[in-house]
């Protein structure tokens, strides 16, 4: 029965970071397209502009802080009937809890959608979980708290060595301990309960080596509770699920051991008494004789993301409906048309999910994996064996690797292909082929990594291929080869031939059920098969239409992110509005743009050129869009282009003229536009994207980096717009430069030009034709859909046709102010200072009628600890000496006490800036990290020399700052920001929330 | 296809060939082809009597991944077709290949599977050979044609009655051996009943003769009305007024029995994902089920039996409650997880009706 509900409030997750990434978004915007399509008005809060959910289709839009008072006034203004907390994480969860503990809900009338209070800290709480499931009857991990070696010896020799400490409390930082034998176990124990604050570990049973595995289970109110796949981990117990390649379904269980986890799976949702989604975790011994339950998410996550992905079952849209009343067999099942969302998925293939890390963009990062996710993005890949869907996600994850070969390993000996096995690095699984290439036994690679010998027997599968390759090439080879998922470009790499006759890939559906009904609305993978599914499902709807495809950006990684992400959804969004047929292709999970209803006909492929070309011959489109890809765009279009294939938006004619320095060069020298490569310290850094039909354009906004120079990449520096310190002179010029260019390069669509102002003389220092981190956020705050017009300029419409103004935009009231967001803590040993390589994993976006005002949300927002008081520690490199006496004096002035290391201070003291001086690192008490440890210090000022000793020392002050939660500026700009924020003595409170909706 | 591996064919009625790789024993079988959808029942699949008389396809591509335990090798099916059997199982299991070896059963693999479910799907029945030679194709399409499932019962059925006792037995229950898979008896034994199951050819008499609390109709293969004197057998057991329980073949049995029609369906049952509703209420069930006919809802007046459980997809009869005599019947083995199980009240209602009956009688 639906329940009486009118309004929704929907908590979004926040900013993108490790652990908690754009799946949130994809499941809000299912929530968002369920509630709207029952009629119910939805009311949107996140603080993340790049969020797809935040466009569209909700009523009202909050781009706010995600805390409890926030919420709480969006909540009286806006009086919603229900609260959905499912969509937006753990800190969802948490603001809801919170939300019904302060009587928030209850004296406002508001229903918790999904859970309930009771149920969320069931979950959440350790204590509470184990009791649960003790009360239930399924088992737990053994583990106890205690206070003392003999406790934590007594307790190890009840659940048997090797056992894991963790700290009871943790702040952060110290990992879990493995102890394998007594004397590890009291010397560990005895270590940490003298370091953990309440004198307390928790001494856990290992169960490393386990089989990992997950149920997706749905359920409704009326206790119908189905299950929509399981999920096996290849990577046993030991490495976080988000680090794991990971398989569904699984595929190593027995009859009887899959029912059993699946029951298991039900019985706890039911009596959880979730409505909607929830995750349920388990660890299962090898041999199938004991398992564990690991964790239950009742809420969507990731692996729902996935699952609903790998399944074609939408499991955040059923879950919303289910919230509101609806029974499972109530809800229509899209794909079949036929069935309903009790119909538990069958699927005909194999899905494999493949981590992306982005480790290159960090110095001094540990590569290990462990119990703490590292990964910042995911894929998915596709296959009628697990050999090919594993080779195509080998290419979904780094499109320039043709097999799981790595070359570094090539060189490698025997003995350190094994330790690499060993130690379990993001590259253990190509180690571990190279071994199984150079014959070592599976059963050895096992023992090692524990991963089941099905796993690596498929892995040595494609091995043995690659080798026979390397021998030799037969037509039987061939088609063996392109079975298992090599490409062609692989095989002659491997084999320096290929055949007269080459074959190309059929497509096969993805249709919830394994072919037992006909499909209305499908999506598609490729495969070996006679059959080609994509073509016989011709649909009628694309008749007499330009068919468009859009080539998507892949997983997420640190420096291509939501934002590209952000662009497709627009741009597949601006395609269907003007009435093209769209084709998307893509293969990341946690994406908008691979959930079928985002286009008309989806295909989850890797994004090497091969596999796109191989789409693009079977679909035939009119035009394809390749400049959202990502870093590939270029090369995609340059070998597009080669096979006749027409590119909408930057082409590769265009990508050659802005593709270096001196290609840049010759392009400005051309029409006066004064160009350097070299970015000045302490030049003002201003960004644009300007949209151009060919004869008018427009521009959105003037962005300025509140980091001012070019030694911070612009996804890094804090952003706002419109620009703050330039007069109008230098708008109209900056404004005239980018219409010369787009003029020069006849721009019909979008492009980000960057320029610094040095000295009054203003200079372009890059255009980029990818560069997209501006346009979510400059979108929010003038209401411009940036994307949508370009899209329809990149079609061919003009400017004033779309009603659309031009020149440069300057109707916005509002100042915004974009703050990057960081994932130090979850990358350990990363330096946390800022340069020329992106390092953000998210960012956030405070709206405000003034700037100081929208900084300050954006800080909060952030998750930046901000504090009116304490000690302020500055240790500055020489060249920022001088300007850290004006930054340190507003500090003082706020009530501050300074300390910094002895040059600065006396700097600082001669300049009537009182400061205590600190030593260095190495040298005698008290040093900076002794008055770190202190807890004085509320804010860390850190900007080093480019010298390696001095960058090693200053990593670690910042690692250990970062470890007590203090936040560091590796900037001056960026402190100055914050202490101008302080010096207006405004807090959230004095600062109205805005509905961006209404603007 | 490697050297040592032989050429299948997969042929159907048709004429459609699908050519893949000879697995199990090399030879022609002839049989109804028919999909299952489940993911991991490879070997419960394959030792299901239900399935005699079928070349059974698995619509999961990567079939006995875990390997098949030799001590249960009497496989019913006719034929098996799978996408790709593993080589390489674990835990001391043997791969499917040697399991069909073992049994003696023809099989294939290698073959687009998806592409047989849809044909399967869009053209309802097909019956089908799977065979090494083509050697003699008109002969083998004129032997596709002709055949049919005859005598599947006897063919499973036990030789002799037997007896399964649980300790403390509370009931004592007669069960007609209509090629049941063995596992279906045991939320009975659970539920503290003794069973004495009798070969299907046993007559009314004989059933009662150790005057059963109640009579068990369970699934078995075939189509249910290829041997008229079972649903008269029934016949006579439901005028004895004993309660009984149908389930499967002999749910369709009992509603022959009452006359009731029986029709072949379009595309049938087949797998694990079956949902079912609870007639008058919210609650649903997922059921696993393998048939291709079914009651004809308009065949059974309301005077007669009350339809107590639909398929949600189609809207078919699963369930009927029978109003004239103590009896029900359910479409589908239901599930009895004792962790969790949806559908296990099937079992608690019948042995609630016994139990009336016991006090009434």
């Amino acid at each position: 029965m639906k329940k009486d509900i009118k309004k929704v409030l929907i908590l979004g997750s926040g900013p993108v970071v490790i652990g908690q990434s754009a799946e949130f978004d994809y499941s809000a915007v299912q929530a968002c397209r369920a509630f709207k399509d029952e009629g119910i008005s939805v009311v949107m809060i996140n603080s993340n502009p790049a969020a797809v959910s935040l466009g569209g289709c909700a009523d009202s839009v909050y781009i706010e802080p995600l805390n409890v008072d926030i919420v709480k006034r969006v909540i009286l203004e806006e009086k919603p009937d229900a609260i959905l907390p499912t969509v937006g994480g753990d800190l969802g969860l948490e603001i809801a809890l919170s939300l019904h503990q302060n009587g928030v809900l209850h004296d406002n009338g508001v229903e918790l959608l999904c859970v309930t209070p009771e149920l969320i800290d069931d979950v959440q709480n350790t204590n509470k979980f184990r009791d649960f499931l003790a009360r239930i009857g399924e088992p737990s991990v053994a583990s106890k708290v205690v206070g003392s070696v003999n406790a934590a010896v007594d307790f190890a020799d009840e659940i048997g060595l090797p056992v894991i400490i963790r700290p009871a409390y943790s702040l952060g930082g110290r990992v879990d301990e493995f102890c394998y034998t007594a004397e590890q176990l009291q010397k560990t124990a005895e270590e940490m309960i003298a370091i953990s604050p309440l004198h307390q570990i928790r001494i856990e049973k290992c169960i490393s080596g386990w089989k990992e595995l997950e149920y997706e289970v749905v359920r409704d109110c009326s206790g119908n509770c189905i299950c929509v796949s399981s999920m096996e981990n290849l990577d046993p117990v030991g490495i976080h699920t988000g680090d794991s390649i990971i398989v569904t379904p699984a595929q190593t269980l027995s009859d009887s051991e899959g029912a059993s986890l699946r029951a298991a799976a039900l019985k706890i949702v039911s009596n959880l008494g979730v409505t909607g989604s929830c995750n349920v975790q388990f660890a299962l011994k090898p041999d199938g004789s004991e398992y564990a339950v690991l964790e239950v998410d009742p809420r969507v996550s990731r692996s729902s993301a996935f699952v609903s992905k790998a399944t074609g079952y939408p499991i955040a849209e059923v879950a919303a409906r289910v919230a509101i009343g609806y029974n499972l067999f109530e809800i229509k099942n899209e794909i079949t048309g036929c069935t309903t969302a009790c119909n538990e998925p069958a699927i005909d293939y194999c899905c494999v999910k493949f981590p992306k890390w982005s480790f290159e963009n960090f110095d001094k990062v540990s590569r290990t994996l462990g119990t703490s996710m590292r990964s910042t993005g995911e894929t998915i890949a596709v296959g009628t064996s697990f050999e090919l869907a594993f080779m195509k996600a080998v290419r979904s994850i780094n499109t320039s690797m043709l097999t799981p070969s790595l070359p570094k390993f090539n060189e490698a000996s025997n003995d350190e292909i094994i330790e690499v096995i060993s130690r379990a690095d993001n590259d253990r699984i190509f180690a571990v082929y190279e071994a199984l290439r150079r014959g070592v036994e599976i059963s050895r690679i096992h023992e090692l990594t524990k991963i089941d010998c099905w796993f690596l027997s498929k892995l040595n599968n494609i091995a043995k291929t690659h080798n026979e390759l390397a021998e030799s090439l037969n037509d039987e080879l061939y088609l063996l080869a392109r079975n298992q998922g090599f490409t062609d470009e692989a095989i002659l790499e491997i084999s320096g031939i290929l055949p007269k006759h080459l074959i190309s890939p059929n497509y096969k559906m993805i249709d919830t059920c394994a072919a037992e009904f006909d499909a209305v609305h499908p999506y598609f993978y490729s495969a070996w098969d006679e059959d080609d599914e994509a073509t016989m499902f011709a649909d009628s709807s694309a008749a007499g239409k330009r068919k468009v495809m859009v080539i998507g950006s892949g997983p997420s990684k640190v420096g291509q992110g939501s934002e590209l992400e952000f662009c497709n959804v627009h741009c597949l969004d601006a395609l269907k509005s003007e009435g093209c047929y769209t084709v998307c292709v893509n293969n990341n999970p946690e994406a908008v743009s691979t959930d079928y209803k985002s286009c008309d006909r989806l295909f989850i492929e890797p994004l090497s050129f091969e596999d796109i070309k191989n789409v693009a011959d079977a679909e035939r489109p009119w035009g394809v869009i390749v400049q959202f890809a990502g870093e590939n765009s270029f090369k995609l279009a340059r070998k597009l282009e080669g096979e006749n294939v027409k590119i909408l938006g930057a082409d590769s004619t265009l990508l050659n003229r802005i593709k270096d320095k001196y290609s840049l060069t010759a392009l400005l020298k051309s029409i006066d536009v004064p160009f350097t490569a070299d970015r000045h310290l302490y030049s003002i850094g201003l960004e644009v994207d300007i949209i151009s039909d060919g004869e008018d354009y427009l521009i959105p906004a003037i962005s300025e980096h509140i980091e001012r120079s070019g030694d911070v990449h612009a996804g890094d520096s804090i952003s706002v717009c419109p620009a703050v310190t330039i007069n109008e002179k230098i708008c109209g010029l900056v404004e005239d430069y980018a219409k010369r260019i787009a003029e020069k390069l006849s721009l019909k669509g979008i492009l980000n030009i960057q320029f610094a102002l040095y000295d009054n003389m203003l200079y372009v220092v890059g255009i980029s034709a990818g560069s997209f981190h501006n346009i979510p956020y400059v979108g929010r705050a003038t209401g411009i859909d940036i994307i949508d017009i370009a899209v329809k300029c990149m079609l061919g419409k003009k400017l004033k046709e779309l009603g659309c103004p031009t020149g440069l935009y300057s109707g916005a009231s509002l100042y915004a102010v974009r703050v990057p967001v960081f994932s130090f803590d979850k990358l350990s040993g990363a330096d946390t200072r800022l340069g020329e390589q992106m390092k953000s994993t998210g960012e956030v976006l405070g709206i405000a009628e003034n700037y100081d005002d929208a900084l300050l949300k954006a800080l909060v927002a952030s998750g930046m600890r901000i504090k009116r008081s304490g000690a302020v520690l500055f240790t500055v490199r020489n060249s920022d000496k001088q300007d850290c006496i004006e930054v340190a004096e507003k500090f003082l002035q706020l009530d501050f006490k300074l300390y910094a290391t002895s040059g600065t201070a006396k700097l600082l003291n001669s300049n009537y800036v009182a400061s205590s001086s600190v030593h260095k690192l190495h040298e005698e008490s008290p040093t900076i990290a002794d008055i770190i440890n202190s807890g004085k210090i509320v804010y860390v000022v850190s900007t080093s020399e480019k010298l390696p000793q001095a960058l090693e020392a200053d990593r670690i002050i910042r690692r250990l700052a970062l470890e007590k939660q203090i936040p560091v500026f590796t900037h001056l700009d960026t402190a100055n920001a914050l202490a101008r924020c302080l010096e207006n003595k405004r807090s959230l409170e004095d600062i109205k929330i805005i509905d961006i909706k209404k603007i | 296809m490697a050297l040592n591996e032989k050429r299948a064919y997969l042929v159907l009625a048709d004429g459609t060939v699908f050519t893949g790789v000879s697995m199990g024993v090399e030879g022609e079988s002839i049989g109804e082809v028919v999909y299952n959808t489940c993911a991991d029942s490879y070997q419960e699949i394959l030792t299901d009597p239900t399935y005699y008389g079928q070349l059974v396809a698995q619509t999961y591509p990567l079939v006995g991944n875990r390997g098949l335990n030799c001590d249960d090798s009497r496989i019913t099916a006719n034929g098996y077709i799978v996408r790709e059997w593993c080589n390489t199982p674990e835990q001391g299991g043997v791969t499917l290949d040697e399991y069909l070896k073992t049994g003696g059963v023809v099989g294939i693999s290698g073959i687009d599977t998806r592409r047989l479910t849809r044909k399967l799907r869009d053209k309802g029945y097909f019956n089908g050979a799977i065979t090494t030679s083509l050697d003699d194709f008109d002969g083998l399409m004129r032997r596709i044609k002709e055949y049919s499932v005859h005598g599947a019962v006897a063919a499973v059925t036990t030789d002799e009655k037997y007896e399964l006792k649980p300790e403390d037995a509370v009931y004592n229950m007669a069960v007609l051996d209509l090629g049941f898979p063995q596992s279906m008896l045991t939320p009975f034994l659970k539920r503290g009943c003794a069973l004495t199951v009798y070969p299907a050819s046993a007559s009314c008499e004989e059933l009662l003769s150790g005057n059963p609390d109640a009579v068990i109709f369970p699934d078995g293969p075939g189509d249910p009305d290829d041997d008229i004197s079972l649903v008269e057998t029934i016949k006579s057991v439901i005028a004895e007024g004993k309660p009984v329980i149908g389930i499967g073949v002999g749910h369709q049995m009992m509603a022959l029995a009452v006359g009731g029609r029986i029709c072949k369906m379009p595309k049938g049952h087949r797998g694990s994902n079956q949902p079912v509703r609870i007639a008058g209420t919210d609650k649903i069930m997922v059921t696993v089920q393998n048939h291709g006919y079914d009651v004809d809802k308009d065949s059974i007046s309301s005077a007669v039996a009350q339809v107590t459980l639909t398929n949600v997809n189609d809207n078919s009869v699963e369930g009927l409650k029978y109003l004239g005599f103590p009896g029900m019947s359910v479409q589908f083995v239901p599930g009895d997880n004792e962790v969790y199980s949806d559908s296990s009240f099937i079992y608690d209602e019948f042995i609630q009706l016994v139990k009336n009956s016991k006090v009434e009688g």
